[in-house]
């Protein structure tokens, strides 16, 4: 029966006089607006992700940003096209007769799954490119080791090249420009172990260790470790402060803490 | 019920006497419930201490048989199980009376607070525990936005605000599971699809029964200790035996677990062997393909949330360690149990909302579904699609690095069918006569909020951004776009579009639209600045809101008060309208679906007289067109119903 | 319907407004519950002076001295007596002075047996100077932490010594007999006002395995853990 009518009406996308002028209409909006937005993303993206403190963090951001005005024109179309509709298509009250019936011609569904599936591709694609460069490398005999335990409610750091592990203070210290992994478990439950400004965030789960990817701190400064992951009473207060030093203060630090460098 | 009754009541009204309504009704079913439970605690209370080397009894072990022994008498009490031991005990079949009487006939009001199999009942049944469940769980959402305004644990010990979220959390998850389903695929659904019932009532009835005895169990945290583990209930934290508050919310998902796995099962075989003759699967309702699919999902999904409470509850009970890595268990695998329920169930959510907000578009753009197949293809492509991506919830959990690239390729594939999905309802809009009514209004703002939350999954959906994201306000906020953004506002436009039908009032169309407004101006304003926050790294769970956060959650605060009183103008709609609103038509919105073709109040047997007959699609608006050249008229009813057709054998039964 | 009554815009008003009262029934009623939430009564440092006070606490094996009287007692856990949640000046030396009655336990991370945060590192055990405890013989600790980006952290950790396992219940404290204490005493400089949180660290909850140990009294304000703050009074 619906064959039937698809095939009745394939005219349906060109009844009216009118048609053309609302679908142009409708599309230079979309247009515009999508531009316009990807503007205002652009000049305000600044003051919504904050910055980034490693490389890795920074091409998370970049991904963001990518993944926004990709998705911008998407959106754009939703909201356009249903304001448009509800603005310009509306009754006054009950309506006195129906609406036009229009059906899908293979042609738009085709294309539209085309799109969608390109846009699905290249969200796939790049976020498989981004991901194995950020996950990739190697450790090296450079890479800085640092192994975190998490317990109901804090996480506490061991630097097994240098032998010590760090005391007091809710505060450790990593050098610049230095990669770091960090190695983490848990000795009771299931907490989360994430470093917002480095982009890397790890769960710690007891009698397993994890591993962060490899990451390289590229501004000085503070930082925070956040536990992410519901571990009870004093969750939400967690957390350790990263002081990100050049490497002098860093191994001055070590000495301090009981290390040998 | 079979056809051969013709209409219904008019013959002498008897009203049965009252011990009869209340024996066995709800309050014999209270009253036999507690006293079971508690007899059954004292019982295990005293075994437990009796054995145990330290005279102590296992309270795990006491609370699991309080809630046992609580569902089993409960249903003992509102007589469940009469029917059963009739048939066990050799009685005859029961008599077409004893049907009607089973279905609430003469009953009156009362039949609402009895084991009654008809459909109609079961559904306001559901549609009135669905409010009070919204209403308790938005005093939740309440609490956190109230604790999350400052900075600190000012108002509530972290103790108390993790109890609040979990439990703020799981009645809004049992709520929004059943919101459409229950409500509506019960009271409407039948009616849809031209049957008189559906087809297993006294199933029906389990299933809601199960979802009311769920919620005293649920509550009864409270009492306990509460719980420390958020809705998610990770193990190993939900075994650490804080209190024994963490079996009130095991016991609730095994309880409303299988209410809803009756339930699907029910609507599954409904839809299968009931739809009326010429009702073929290509005639049938979007909103009952949704409904059906969202059912048929949580079939598949739902037994892993069983299991997963049943392993948890062991470890908590009998010491075993199912999920302690200490003696050989791992957290891993509560992940992924709970996972494998916990994605599947956000469709579950979804699909029945998203089948409302295309069925409503076509009655209200007065326009065919602008690509019905479409729809209901894309709905499979969710549905099969769905059930592959739960390790997207397990990127950064450190069990299945190498599976992260598949996961993430499945995820964002999910957002192919769905974006056809919303290309449909756009395309159904465009250049329709649309009527904005109040449904229309909670579909338009549907439709905005779900692009918002959709886009922002596609960011937790990759591997590199997730990394930044998983664990944080920004995976809060995105589900509250999704869920209670499209989802409940789908419910929404489903409660003032079959309100009329189901109760015979309208609800009041100003006081809707001061709701919509409100509700869709603070849920914005909350959620766009829990996004802020999330981006800046503001982990879930807060009890404490640090001070970089404060401002978004301050604003997020104030924006929280639109939505309070938008659930409080609700409220008043609806018990104002229920009470003293202005009488609905039967057609009270001009729509071509079998449930509008029934007089309001709806008769028992729903049709009166014969059942319809179907020959096409319910959307057939619109005239053929005035330029088409002269192709021959398609074969279609302007009218989708054909009342009588009185010699053709019914096809249900 | 071009008119709406004033019964209706009552109703209306009056809807709102009752409820934003039932969500402050409940906020207040689930404050007052306490068995899901229990927070004890501030207990203030004695000032001993413009800049310095003194704060005294006691450990003990059972919660028979704090919390008999309480609506959620629990007398088999573990608790800080006289309560959990402390006030104490800002800018100021304060000294702590625990009477420690229970006995050891041992911990998961051995990172608590050094004492940090504390005037020199160092705390006083029954009068000796010490600078780390041996994991097997602590009891409990003090362990006291700062918010997420605290503008002004503070973090001590003391280790207190546990009573050997065979001492002798000679001690009454308000009518119950107890283990004689060790008595741990030490200093730390608090800076400008603040919200600190303090958890004792030695898994004594349960005594099974991870993660029992830190269930029970350890996981609950007024036993083993609790808030500080540091304000002017």
């Amino acid at each position: 029966m619906s064959e039937a009518n698809i095939e009745g009406n394939a005219g349906g996308a060109s009844p009216a006089r009118q048609e053309p002028r609302h679908m142009r209409r409708v599309l230079i909006i979309w247009i515009v607006s999508s531009v316009v937005v990807i503007v205002i993303w652009l000049l305000t993206v600044q003051f919504i992700l904050p910055a980034a403190g490693s490389a890795l963090d920074d091409a998370d951001n970049i991904t963001m940003s990518v993944f926004t005005i990709a998705s911008i024109p998407v959106a754009m179309f939703v909201f356009v096209f249903l304001a448009y509709s509800l603005l310009v298509f509306k009754t006054k009250g009950r309506p006195t007769e129906d609406g036009i019936p229009l059906y899908p011609r293979p042609a738009l569904q085709i294309s539209w799954l085309g799109i969608t599936s390109v846009l699905c591709l290249f969200l796939v694609i790049w976020g498989l490119f981004a991901f194995y460069q950020e996950t990739s490398a190697a450790t090296t005999s450079d890479t800085l080791v640092v192994n975190v335990t998490a317990q109901q409610w804090m996480f506490t750091f061991e630097y097994p090249q240098y032998g010590m592990s760090s005391t007091g203070a809710q505060m450790i210290e990593l050098p610049i420009n230095r990669p770091v992994i960090f190695h983490v478990t848990s000795e009771d439950v299931l907490h989360g172990f994430a470093v917002r400004a480095l982009g890397v965030r790890v769960d710690a789960n007891p009698g397993y260790t994890t591993s962060t990817p490899i990451v390289t701190p590229t501004q000085l400064g503070p930082d925070v470790v956040q536990c992410v992951e519901l571990c009870g009473l004093y969750h939400s207060y967690m957390w350790e402060a990263i002081n990100v030093v050049s490497a002098d203060t860093f191994n001055a630090w070590i000495l301090s803490q009981g290390g040998h460098s | 019920m079979s056809s051969a009754i013709s209409a219904t009541s008019e013959t002498a009204v008897k009203r049965p006497k009252l011990i009869n309504l209340l024996f066995p009704s709800v309050i014999t079913g209270l009253v036999l419930g507690v006293a079971g439970a508690a007899l059954c605690g004292w019982l295990v209370n005293m075994v437990t201490t009796s054995i145990s080397p330290d005279q102590v009894p296992n309270d795990d072990a006491v609370t699991a048989a309080v809630y046992t022994a609580w569902v089993l008498f409960f249903f003992i009490g509102i007589g469940a199980f009469n029917g059963i031991f009739k048939w066990g005990f050799g009685r005859k079949e029961p008599s077409e009376a004893e049907e009607m009487q089973l279905a609430g006939k003469d009953q009156g009001v009362w039949r609402y607070f009895r084991y009654t199999t008809d459909h109609k009942v079961v559904g306001m049944q559901y549609l009135v525990t669905v409010f009070v469940l919204f209403f308790l769980g938005s005093m939740g959402a309440f609490m956190i936005r109230l604790e999350q305004s400052v900075p600190g644990a000012i108002f509530f010990n972290p103790e108390t605000y993790n109890t609040i979220v979990g439990m703020h959390g799981m009645i809004m998850i049992a709520s929004t599971i059943v919101m459409v389903s229950g409500p509506f695929g019960n009271f409407i659904l039948p009616i849809m699809i031209g049957a008189r019932d559906m087809a297993f009532p006294r199933l029906n009835a389990l299933s809601y029964w199960l979802l009311f005895a769920a919620i005293p169990v649920f509550f009864s945290t409270l009492a306990l200790g509460g719980f420390p583990t958020g809705w998610t209930g990770y193990a190993p934290l939900s075994v650490q035996e804080l209190t024994p508050g963490m079996d009130a919310y095991c016991f609730l998902i095994l309880i409303f677990a299988t209410s809803t796995t009756i339930a699907a099962m029910n609507i599954v075989t409904t839809v299968m062997v009931m739809r009326t003759k010429g009702m073929t699967w290509g005639r049938l309702p979007i909103f009952v393909w949704g409904v059906v699919f969202s059912v048929i999902l949580s079939l598949t999904a739902f037994p892993s949330f069983i299991v997963s409470q049943m392993m948890v509850l062991m470890d908590r009970i009998y010491n075993t360690s199912f999920f302690l890595a200490a003696s050989g268990g791992s957290n891993w695998l509560y992940e992924h149990l709970f996972w494998f329920m916990g994605h599947p169930e956000v469709y579950v959510i979804a699909l029945p909302s998203m089948a409302i907000a295309a069925e409503l578009t076509a009655v209200f753009a007065r326009k065919p579904i602008f690509g019905y197949r479409l729809m209901v293809s894309s709905m499979v492509g969710i549905s099969v699609l769905s059930v592959l991506v739960w390790g997207h919830h397990l990127y950064t959990s450190g069990s299945e690095n190498a599976l992260g690239g598949p996961y993430m390729l499945d995820t964002e594939l999910i957002s192919i069918p769905t974006g056809l999905f919303f290309l449909a309802i756009v395309g159904t809009l465009w250049r329709g006569r649309i009527w904005v009514t109040v449904p229309m209004l909670f579909i338009g703002g549907m439709l905005v909020n779900f692009v918002i939350g959709g886009v922002t999954g596609i960011y937790m959906a990759d591997l590199p951004t997730d990394e930044i994201l998983h664990g944080g306000m920004f995976v809060t906020a995105h589900f509250h776009f999704t869920l209670v953004g499209a989802m409940v506002f789908g419910f929404m436009a489903g409660l003032y579009y079959w309100f009329p039908k189901m109760t015979g009032k309208r609800l009041n169309a100003r006081l809707g639209i001061l709701h919509f407004w409100l509700f869709q101006i603070g849920f914005l304003g909350t959620f766009l600045s829990l996004f802020y926050a999330g981006l800046q790294g503001e982990p879930r769970w807060s009890a404490n809101v640090a001070l970089p956060y404060a401002n978004a959650n301050l604003v997020a605060s104030l924006f929280a008060i639109l939505i309070a009183a938008s659930v409080f103008t609700l409220a008043y709609n609806v018990i104002h309208s229920w009470l003293r609103g202005e009488t609905a038509d039967a057609n009270e919105w001009g729509a071509k679906t079998l449930e509008w073709a029934v007089p309001t109040p709806v008769p028992l047997e729903n049709f009166e007289g014969e059942l319809p007959v179907i020959t096409s699609l319910p959307y057939n608006y619109g005239e053929p067109l005035p330029d088409l050249p002269s192709t021959p008229a398609p074969e279609i009813d302007i009218t989708a119903v054909v009342i009588e057709t009185p010699m053709q054998p019914q096809g249900e039964d | 319907m071009n008119r709406v009554s004033p019964g209706f815009i009552f109703g209306l008003v009056a809807s709102i407004i009752i409820g934003f009262g039932i969500v402050a029934g409940i906020a207040i009623g689930m404050r007052a519950n306490a068995g899901i939430g229990y927070a004890p009564d501030v207990w203030q440092a004695t000032k001993t002076g413009p800049n310095s006070a003194e704060l005294d606490l006691s450990t003990y094996p059972d919660s028979q001295i704090c919390h008999a009287s309480d609506g959620n007692p629990q007398i088999d856990w573990v608790s800080y007596c006289p309560s959990t949640s402390f006030e104490v000046p800002p800018n100021s030396l304060i000294t702590v002075v625990i009477k420690q009655y229970d006995s050891a336990s041992g911990l998961y991370n051995d990172f608590y047996q050094d004492v940090q945060g504390t005037i020199g590192n160092t705390a006083t055990y029954n009068g000796k100077t010490m600078s780390q405890i041996k994991a097997d013989d602590i009891a409990h600790t003090f362990t006291l932490q700062s918010q997420p980006f605290a503008s002004n952290p503070l973090y001590v950790s003391v280790p207190l010594l546990g009573v050997a396992d065979d001492a002798p219940s000679n001690t009454m404290v308000d009518g119950i007999a107890y283990p004689a204490p060790n008595v741990i005493e030490f200093q730390f400089r608090t800076g400008s006002e603040g919200a600190y949180v303090w958890h004792c660290y030695v898994p004594c909850g349960d005594d099974r395995e991870s993660p029992y140990g830190f269930t029970g009294p350890m996981s609950t304000t007024g036993f083993m853990a609790g808030t500080m703050t540091v304000a002017s009074y």
